[in-house]
């Protein structure tokens, strides 16, 4: 009787000890969140990849528990975007990764985690055929933050959109070059090219009534603010003192230079609307766009009624050098996955999950849907042997661009280089709408940038 | 002056217990109360969703805050660069004055003339014209913009000079040269709607009998709104100005997506330029101390133009004893 | 001759000033039907492809959903945020209008200088309180927060049309025994209507044309018109064709609200000429 009686205790006991374990248990599954961003719908693959990578994640069965994800794509702009990652993650209900470009000032906040471990542990098997300049492209040291002073990576590369100069290879045909003479005058790398060539293709384009402009360059500031100035003999960053850097002769023979494009009616004196510069350009009554990346095709074919088979009326190539010594150069414009530091609760962060989760999307099939989706170039060199790239009518075209993600300039990772780069553009508009004359508009850049970035470096 | 404040600092204080009080009294205390629950759901929401945002604005215009969304303080650095360190303000206080009062002419008197004339001919077509003035306040700004982009258009192909090119007459950069002349009546459209809707409204509202005796008496239908219909709209008129101005001051979407406050400075007004530091730059500490001197600016010619237009007089004494 | 042209003067008047808008939306909705962006006025390729959100699902982000539950959410912000601030807001103007208390004037300016305080700016701010509140990713929290901003607008528009009611009608009402509500129902309410008429329109527009607040204060990426036009023009090679139909049937709900609006409108103005 007593038996029976201290068995069921004990049964009971075994019972109430199991539930009450439960919560102390490990989790069934390892939930992570990502929020990625096109902008637009194009670049949707960088989600579907994600959510190909976590199925072999499982499937490779490294980590105790499966992971499930949660993937939101966004197709707004980068602003409202970012403002919803800060405002999540003060609430704590952000996501585990998120694709933001502005890596100094995430890491700085401590909003981002590095991955430097995961990039060395994986070197030789993962990112050996990774561009240099991609993983330059994360590498930075904090000034501030809880990993201040430390140089880290900061974020899986994920893909690039190398910027130059398209032009229209129909207009030239109709003004009697041949296909070879302007693969020669203009090849890919911009390797001789000079700003003056181009002007005088301008010209004659113009003269002969094909084209309404010979030049448009983007109507916001951005990255190629840098390329200007060093395509003209400056720089805008001295790595020594890590501060931004103005060289006064560059901008003035920008300036002028943009002023005589205006004055012969090759450039407009205010900058063309997106709508229009597309539609124009697209239609072949610009000749050449500054304002444009290798992927923008795909934007073009879809919208824009481009043909498919558009490199047999386009062509591109890097910015090209507009003094002599200066180097051909395209802005990178990079973005990687980054993993979050304090954007959940403590309990729900799994850092090591999504880490391993983004280093399954850098495969080289994921690279190359990811590619043909958005004719961008792979970031992994492997990817260019993929068959699903192989295959891609236009396999051609991205084997000529990949190349490009080399040439990646360094753009400044200081955050006034957005204030440098705003100030800028500006007297860009008001020289090219007359309202300050060259020496002029460089002499008021000096007055604002010093007023904005007070340790700027102003050279001649 | 003090004990008015102090009354209303009570006020307010009882207009939060209100709903509590008004189910403890009752009878003729509870009448007496009748006013502050009336007026407490409206107290509730202005203290949370204003005054608690406004003050935690006001806090952070005294830190250094950016993405990091921490507080640091640095005392009133943020309004010294505001209005001394930056070499775009004085151009961009020029600008603001300018469009503010343009915008302010355009919006409450072309508001009114149109809620004039719609009035006065037949239905129909005065709802008809009403919604094509209210169509700038339905369409998303984007869109908006988009349209007058088209209309300005740079190129050969803006409407504007297509339509010249019909005479022969060559494209204008009209957004370059004309940048703030232009903004001026984009604006002024959005709020000339809200004008439009309020001005209709209380001509609707007014006794008919009026309007039928100045008629008999011989009045043109000039006569009649000059000397008759203004005069009675007295108050909105005050009123909307009151309001549009401040909503003027603070406006910055259409010329953020119009010219972005190009070019060079020449369409920028206070409250974007307070836009640009805070958001594009994530300088929010700074952009929090613009957008409190803006604040002050608004709040000082506000209590002017209580002044000037007498606005206290608007509070007559209850006609009925509580 | 004289009479009629001077007749016809209002109508030319009008015309020729609401030209501009005249044109601008024909060209939307020209480009609505075209398959490419078209400058002039003629469509580039006809097509009815711009319009298949009406009958086709959209892809938004990573999920596949229909323009109606975009339009249902909307409508129901727009629509919240209006009824609400109307309540909230005749309330607060009768008190003000009618009634005998220390510190109206306090009250009244506050009102006015509210205004001052634009909403987009103090969305931080607003963030913290929705935050500390708890109510922050919640539909109510956004409701409220986005309403609180009409509150000033409402109250002294409503103000004005309670002071604009006759002391003689509302007297006469509580002479014949009804209670101060009653009054309030039978009398002031008709008599008012076009105000509170006003002030739903104006909630629901505010309502309607709201992005950041419902983008920032909701989770994930909300299913609100005004968050898909701005999906529409994120990137720098817009789909002119498909922005000028998405537009214009955002546009729509808003209008009719309008037409309606001004219909009701009419009909009080016709009652009180008969009163």
């Amino acid at each position: 009787m007593r038996l029976k009686r201290y068995l069921l205790l004990l049964l009971l006991a075994g019972l109430v000890l199991s539930f009450s374990f439960g919560p102390y248990a490990q989790e069934e599954v390892i939930k992570i969140k990502a929020w990625t961003i096109g902008p637009g719908p194009m670049p949707v693959t960088r989600a579907t990849n994600l959510e190909e990578a976590v199925k072999r994640l499982n499937a490779a069965g490294i980590l105790p528990q499966p992971v499930e994800l949660e993937v939101l794509f966004s197709e707004l702009k980068w602003g409202p975007f970012t403002e919803k990652f800060m405002t999540a993650c003060e609430a704590k209900e952000g996501p585990h990764i998120v694709t933001l470009k502005d890596i100094p000032g995430l890491s700085e906040a401590g909003l981002i985690r590095p991955v430097t471990d995961y990039i060395e542990k994986y070197r030789e098997t993962i990112f050996y055929d990774v561009y240099e300049s991609m993983l330059d492209a994360v590498k930075y040291t904090p000034k501030a933050g809880p990993y201040a002073g430390e140089e880290h990576y900061w974020g899986i590369p994920q893909d690039a959109t190398p910027g130059g100069v398209w032009y229209r290879k129909d207009v030239l045909r109709a003004l009697g070059y041949t296909d070879e003479e302007i693969a020669e005058m203009l090849p890919s790398t911009a390797e001789g090219v000079t700003c003056d060539l181009l002007v005088r293709l301008a010209r004659e384009a113009k003269e002969a009534g094909l084209v309404e402009w010979g030049f448009v360059h983007r109507p916001s500031p951005g990255d190629p603010v840098m390329a200007y100035m060093v395509i003209f003999g400056g720089r805008v960053y001295d790595p020594v003192e890590d501060k931004l850097v103005l060289t006064k002769s560059a901008a003035l023979k920008f300036f002028q230079w943009l002023k005589k494009l205006v004055d012969e009616g090759l450039l407009s004196p205010a900058p063309l609307s997106w709508g229009t510069l597309h539609s124009m350009f697209v239609e072949g009554k610009i000749l050449f766009t500054f304002a444009n990346h290798v992927g923008t095709p795909a934007e073009w074919i879809e919208k824009y009624g481009l043909r498919e088979d558009f490199e047999v009326d386009l062509g591109f190539m890097l910015f090209p050098p507009c003094v002599p010594g200066a180097k051909p150069i395209s802005p990178l414009g990079p973005l990687a996955y980054l993993v979050t530091q304090g954007c959940v609760r403590p309990e729900e962060e799994h850092p090591e999950a999504a880490t391993l989760l983004l280093l399954f999307a850098t495969s080289a099939d994921l690279q190359a849907r990811h590619s043909v989706q958005t004719m961008r170039p792979p970031i992994k060199e492997s990817a260019l042997y993929d068959p699903i790239l192989v295959t891609f009518p236009r396999y051609q075209y991205i084997k000529t661009i990949t190349p490009m993600v080399g040439f990646a300039m360094d753009v400044p990772k200081l955050p006034e280089w957005s204030l440098y780069k705003k100030a800028f553009f500006e007297h860009m508009k008001a020289v090219e709408a007359g309202i300050l004359t060259p020496e002029k508009a460089v002499e008021e850049l000096v007055k604002i940038l010093r007023a904005d970035i007070p340790d700027i470096i102003i050279e001649e | 002056m003090e004990t008015r404040w102090k009354g209303a600092a009570s006020q307010l204080l009882l207009v939060l217990a209100a709903p509590l009080r008004g189910l403890l009294l009752r009878g003729k205390t509870r009448w007496k109360l009748l006013p502050l629950l009336f007026l407490a759901p409206t107290a509730v929401f202005v203290f949370f969703f204003y005054l608690l945002p406004v003050a935690l604005t006001g806090l952070i215009s005294l830190t250094d805050m950016d993405m990091r969304l921490d507080w640091h303080f640095i005392g009133l650095a943020n309004f010294v660069k505001a209005i001394a360190g930056d070499p775009r303000v004085p151009r961009i206080i020029m600008n603001t004055v300018i469009y503010v009062v343009f915008a302010l002419i355009l919006t409450v008197g072309l508001g009114l003339a149109i809620a004039l004339i719609t009035t006065h001919i037949r239905e129909g077509a005065g709802i008809f014209f009403r919604g094509v003035w209210l169509l700038p306040n339905l369409t998303p700004p984007v869109v908006y913009i988009l349209l007058w982009q088209w209309f300005f258009d740079s190129s050969r192909y803006g409407f504007l000079n297509s339509f010249l090119g019909l005479f022969g007459l060559p494209p204008k950069a009209w957004l370059t040269h004309y940048a703030l002349p232009i903004v001026i009546p984009v604006n002024a459209f959005i709020g000339l709607s809200f004008c439009m809707i309020v001005f209709t409204s209380a001509i609707k509202s007014l006794p008919r009998s009026l309007i039928t005796a100045a008629k008999v008496d011989g009045a043109t239908t000039w006569q009649v709104c000059r000397w008759v219909i203004i005069p009675l709209l007295k108050w909105p008129i005050a009123f909307m100005t009151a309001w549009h101005l401040i909503a003027h001051i603070n406006s910055y979407v259409y010329i953020l997506l119009l010219t972005d406050g190009g070019p060079y400075y020449r369409s920028e007004v206070w409250a974007l330029y307070t836009l640009h530091r805070s958001f594009d730059f994530y300088e929010f500490g700074y952009g929090a101390a613009m957008a409190m001197l803006l604040v002050a600016v608004t709040v000082l010619l506000t209590l002017g133009i209580w002044r000037v237009f007498g606005l206290g007089r608007l509070l007559e004494p209850s006609k009925i004893e509580v | 001759m004289k009479r009629k042209l001077l007749s016809a003067l209002p109508y030319i008047v009008l015309g020729v000033s609401s030209l501009p808008f005249f044109i601008m939306y024909s060209w939307l909705l020209m480009n609505s039907f075209s398959e490419r962006v078209s400058f002039g006025f003629i469509p580039k390729g006809l097509t009815l492809e711009n319009w298949s959100f009406l009958w086709a699902p959209i892809e938004w982000g990573l999920e596949r959903t229909t323009i109606w539950r975009f339009l249902l959410n909307t409508i129901l912000y727009a629509g919240g945020i209006a009824i609400l601030q109307l309540v909230v807001c005749t309330l607060a103007a009768y008190a003000i209008s009618r009634m005998e208390f220390r510190g109206k004037t306090l009250v009244l300016g506050l009102q006015l200088l509210l205004r001052a305080f634009p909403g987009v700016l103090l969305l931080i701010g607003t963030f913290f309180v929705l935050l500390y509140l708890r109510l922050l990713y919640t539909i109510p929290g956004v409701v409220l927060a986005r309403m609180a901003m009409e509150i000033p607008f409402g109250v002294w528009v409503m103000k004005g049309f309670f002071d604009g009611v006759p002391w003689s009608v509302e007297w006469a009402a509580l002479v014949d025994g009804c209670s101060r509500f009653g009054a309030w129902r039978q009398v002031v309410f008709p008599l008012v209507k076009p105000g509170l008429l006003a002030v739903s329109l104006f909630g629901f527009l505010a309502g309607w044309e709201d992005f950041i607040f419902a983008y920032i204060l909701l989770p994930g990426e909300t299913k609100v018109l005004s968050v898909l036009i701005q999906g529409l023009v994120a990137t720098e090679v817009i789909d002119y064709g498909y922005l000028a139909a998405m537009s214009l049937f955002y546009m729509l709900p808003a209008l009719i609200f309008f037409l309606l609006a001004q219909r009701a409108l009419t009909r009080v103005a016709i009652a009180t000429v008969r009163a």
